[in-house]
């Protein structure tokens, strides 16, 4: 009966794809797990964008170079005009002899995108390219004014550098002209250079 | 002691401006500075290094005199000096006293407007006012020999 040989066209066919079908789900790498997007939650209340392993480049009136920040997540908000960021990589460029380099878990790009706050495992590293020497800094809450190229806190710092360290409670630094004001509690401890 | 200079410097103080640039620390209010028995205390102190190297440190004593004191070798006792401001030129290793000076070394004491000690030759060098009788005058005390073996 034609009716019966077209059937068993059909079966064949319709075995053929399922196999097809079947290989192709065996051969694909198992191991590739796209993880579904973990979404922020605040990125999604009133956020009018988001990036995702971003970076931005700022550069000055005279068209050199002031910072470049790199963020793992950056979500602004229209209503107070902030932006938060998510392990922000900051590298300041105010003193190209002197480039500073501050990492932090959190941040937070103030209203005017000139001012930012960094916060948790704050790190400051500023490296003389003249003779390579570091100084370093620790805190746990800071704010960077790049216009004025200062850094402010008021909670407790420890700055390290090749000779020594010191402590203290609450710090202004004007990091273009390697001036530190440590506002209390000063403790400082340095190694002299051994002959 | 001459090994002062390789131990590490201690310095607290309840406010601090330190210039990297020029290499000068100003440290404010209850200021002690230690390095082994070296010790400096002022309301002020003003560190000058080079190369992160301490070259002088200037104590200055607002309420109080400034001190400074440091062990002598060969058991000699501690060296003690006040001022109202202290020069301490630390590869010279001397100290100028400045304004109501006055310095205690082996049971001596010696008292006058302006007084420079060398550390290394201990050698005293004072003045006294040039204008002022009686008060500004150089006073010196020096213990007769037995009874300074006594207080050593």
């Amino acid at each position: 009966m034609p009716i019966n040989s077209s059937y068993k066209s059909y079966l064949l066919v319709a075995c053929v794809l399922i196999t097809m079908v079947g290989i192709g789900y065996w051969s694909y790498d198992g191991g590739l797990h796209v993880k579904g997007q973990n979404r922020q939650p605040e990125i999604q209340e009133n956020a009018d964008y988001y990036l995702i392993d971003a970076t931005i480049t700022q550069f000055n009136e005279t068209g050199a170079l002031e910072y470049k920040l790199t963020s793992s997540a950056i979500t602004h908000y229209p209503h107070n005009d902030t932006t938060l960021l998510k392990m922000p990589h900051l590298l300041s460029y105010s003193n190209p002899q002197k480039p500073m380099v501050t990492d932090a878990l959190n941040g937070k790009l103030l209203p005017g995108e000139q001012d930012i706050e960094l916060w948790d495992e704050v790190v400051m590293i500023q490296t003389n390219s003249s003779d390579g020497s570091q100084v370093r800094m620790d805190t746990d809450f800071l704010t960077i004014y790049s216009e004025q190229s200062l850094a402010v806190t008021d909670r407790p710092v420890l700055i390290t550098n090749d000779t020594g360290r010191t402590r203290a409670i609450g710090m202004e630094a004007f990091y273009k002209d390697s001036l530190v004001k440590l506002k209390s509690r000063v403790r400082g401890f340095h190694e002299p250079k051994q002959p | 002691l001459p090994s002062d200079r390789q131990m590490p410097i201690e310095i607290e103080s309840d406010s601090a401006d330190i210039d990297n640039r020029r290499g000068v620390s100003v440290y404010r209010g209850n200021v002690v500075m230690t390095q082994g028995s070296t010790r400096i205390t002022g309301d002020v102190v003003t560190v000058y290094t080079k190369n992160q190297e301490v070259q002088k440190v200037v104590a200055e004593g607002v309420n109080k005199r400034a001190y400074y004191e440091e062990e002598q070798p060969d058991a000699q006792g501690t060296l003690q000096a006040w001022g109202h401001t202290i020069d301490y030129k630390v590869l010279d290793e001397k100290i100028h006293l400045i304004r109501q000076a006055q310095l205690v070394q082996k049971g001596d004491s010696f008292k006058g407007e302006r007084i420079d000690y060398d550390l290394k030759q201990q050698k005293v060098n004072a003045k006294g006012l040039e204008n002022k009788k009686g008060e500004g005058r150089v006073q010196m005390v020096i213990q007769p020999k037995s009874e300074r073996q006594e207080k050593n």
